[in-house]
């Protein structure tokens, strides 16, 4: 019996950890569709496809739902996540190559200046829920913050490096 | 009431082992720096170069434990906590400042560094002058990087100053503790003294933050609990919210202003400087958020300080406290000594850049004596003294609030000058004072406080003063360009400015 509602804690706190993770890179990935939204006037749909799915998410996050019901959205925003990934970059593949070195450009611009959006954009932040470890959502967001700026930082070296 | 715990002769003891220690390090550097490295000191460097620049040849460790070691000061370990203590997940703005800084060193500093190696430039007002030929701006930006690194360099004092307190001593003898260690240390080692003690200084703080952030939880049962009862003695926020309604917009422009101002200050510049090339910066802005990581632990030791039920009216010393109440006392007096340490390595670089602004700009004939920067050096520290004993440490805060407001009217003339826009010098000038005037006086209307409450199309807010400023500087910067160029209209030399910047 003890044994049993030990496993079951276990489990839970394990969900609750992939809940809080796929939370963030659900924020992330939402800041980064609305930058290219906003950059080149395209993936409206998306955009608002992501909103609603990012809402949604969010609230089954807040109450407790079925296991099933709750992979059911988390297949759906991934698959969404892939399907729009895949289509950013045929787009961008499709480019000419002599566009590559302006291009190379934006996406250093636009690898740099995420972490500005996601952070001065405070109210994307200022909830305690989901609370991972016990830290409230304001916390470890903020937290996790600091080694996905050093990625990006990284990545924007590399970017340029190669242009 | 106040809790307040008094330390045994233990803690005592291993803080003067401690500091002494660090201290005879940094001023001894010279004899035993050439056992590290076995390459020969690079000859081509004057010895001015050397002690103000420490001859521009910091890999990317150097300048990762210097750049982060006086950026993050001793003030930040006594003052964010501070600050989260008195008003909660507000005094967090410090982390999303030190997160977005970064981005923003990638994409300036290694230009700003080029520039400066290629021209021989020590200080943000040698690359002004270079750039745009004006001896006006050159004081300009000189005079605003000492105005606002003076009471930089009296909060360490104070920072210093607070830790002797808690070990309970009184009087004027831990302000004179503190200066003269500090005096010592930076005339006799120059750049290389806090270089090479900065390690000394991360491992100590790490270990005392570390410890802090293991120990208190256990202490008071989980970082869930911890948060739980620091919610109790925090005023309370709707709904699940962590900041009210009217403290988004000054967290968030808090931190993009401080973000801005952070490396244009001379400290922070000469650490920046002092780099062996571009790609150590670029290694740099990669690997230095790591700091950032202990500065929000930092930043959680104000809470925990609620929940380990610490009560004290004068908020600096809310971390000497807790650390009093919670460890061994030998291991407070480490504690201690990790702060003072963490005091002495920025304060010395604070010192030595304001020395190289005095020597290389606002004196005039370019004086390149070892002995004179030292002696300027000196004189910033016996100014940033007198800043401590006249003005009381209160107004001292409010004096590093103001030249936060001054350092960022520095912004347009370094910063925007790297982009291919020329703006004429008298444009500059003339945002600069603008910016500064309408700057100060707006903290000054507001009772010194860093927000100045906007209203604007229906829409209302508290903006930070320092970002309101700039943006008065650069419109009137940008005004005044087009202006002088209208004026000027085609003549030769503004075609061939033209015709420069489209190549």
């Amino acid at each position: 019996m003890l044994i049993e509602n030990h496993e079951d804690q276990t489990r839970c706190f394990l969900q609750r950890m992939a809940d809080c993770v796929i939370y963030f890179i659900e924020v992330i990935y939402f800041i980064y569709v609305i930058f290219t939204t906003a950059k080149g006037g395209i993936h409206l749909e998306i955009n608002c496809a992501m909103q609603q799915n990012h809402c949604a998410l969010h609230n089954s996050l807040n109450e407790i739902t079925e296991l099933f019901f709750h992979s059911g959205i988390k297949y759906f925003t991934f698959t969404s996540i892939m399907l729009t990934r895949g289509r950013t970059f045929q787009k961008h593949s499709t480019r000419p190559h002599q566009k590559n070195k302006k291009y190379g450009h934006m996406k250093k611009a636009l690898l740099l200046l995420l972490p500005f959006a996601g952070l001065l954009w405070v109210p994307l932040y200022n909830h305690s829920n989901p609370v991972l470890f016990g830290f409230p959502f304001f916390y470890w967001y903020q937290f996790a913050w600091v080694p996905v700026t050093s990625v990006l930082i990284w990545a924007a070296w590399k970017t340029e490096r190669q242009s | 009431m106040n809790t307040t715990t008094l330390p045994d002769n233990a803690a005592i003891g291993v803080f003067i082992v401690c500091f002494l220690a660090t201290i005879l390090l940094g001023s001894t550097v010279r004899l035993w720096r050439p056992f590290l490295s076995r390459r020969k000191a690079a000859s081509h460097h004057t010895e001015g170069e050397e002690w103000g620049l420490g001859g521009r040849e910091f890999g990317a460790w150097v300048t990762w434990f210097l750049v982060g070691g006086d950026f993050y000061t001793a003030y930040t370990v006594i003052a964010v906590p501070a600050l989260v203590y008195s008003t909660g997940g507000f005094g967090f703005f410090a982390l999303p400042y030190t997160i977005i800084v970064y981005p923003f060193i990638f994409a300036v500093m290694p230009k700003l560094w080029t520039i400066a190696r290629d021209g021989g430039h020590a200080t943000a007002a040698d690359i002004v002058r270079a750039r745009f030929g004006s001896r006006t701006l050159e004081l300009a930006v000189a005079l605003s990087g000492l105005i606002a690194v003076l009471p930089y360099i009296a909060l360490q004092l104070i920072g210093i100053r607070t830790v002797i307190e808690a070990l309970g001593f009184t009087g004027m003898l831990p302000l004179l503790i503190a200066f003269v260690s500090l005096a010592a240390y930076t005339w006799l080692g120059g750049l290389h003294a806090p270089a090479l003690t900065a390690f000394i200084k991360d491992v100590m703080i790490y270990i005392a933050v570390l410890a802090a952030v293991i120990i208190v939880p256990i202490h008071l049962g989980g970082y869930g609990a911890m948060f739980h009862s620091a919610a109790q003695h925090l005023p309370d926020t709707p709904d699940g919210h962590i900041l009210p309604q009217g403290q988004i917009m000054p967290y968030a422009t808090l931190a993009l202003s401080s973000a801005f101002a952070a490396f244009l200050y001379p400290h922070t510049l000469t650490g920046i400087l002092a780099a062996k090339s571009a790609d150590t910066i670029r290694q740099n802005a990669v690997f230095l958020p790591a700091y950032t990581i202990v500065l929000g632990l930092i930043a959680l030791l104000g809470l925990m300080a609620h929940a380990a039920g610490i009560v004290t009216t004068s908020s600096s010393q809310v971390v000497p406290q807790l650390f009093l109440a919670i460890f061994p006392s030998w291991f407070a007096g480490f504690c201690f000594a990790a702060i003072a340490v963490g005091a002495l390595v920025p304060a010395s670089v604070m010192a030595i850049g304001a020395a190289n602004l005095i020597m290389h700009n606002i004196l005039p004939r370019r004086a390149e004596s070892v002995t004179g920067s030292r002696l300027a050096g000196f004189g910033v520290k016996v100014g940033a003294l007198g800043c401590v004993v006249f003005l009381n440490a209160k107004f001292a805060i409010d004096l590093q609030l103001l030249g936060g407001v001054i350092i960022l009217q520095t912004f347009p003339a370094l910063i925007v000058g790297l982009l291919p826009v020329r703006l004429p010098a008298r444009a500059l000038i003339t945002g600069w004072v603008a910016g500064s005037l309408i700057g100060l006086g707006l903290c000054w209307m507001d009772g010194l406080k860093p927000v100045h409450p906007v209203a604007f199309a229906g829409f209302s807010a508290s903006v930070s003063t320092g970002l309101l400023a700039l943006g008065i500087n650069l419109a009137v910067t940008f005004t005044m360009a087009m202006a002088i160029r209208l004026a000027l209209g085609a003549s030769p030399s503004t075609l061939q400015h033209r015709q420069g910047v489209q190549r």
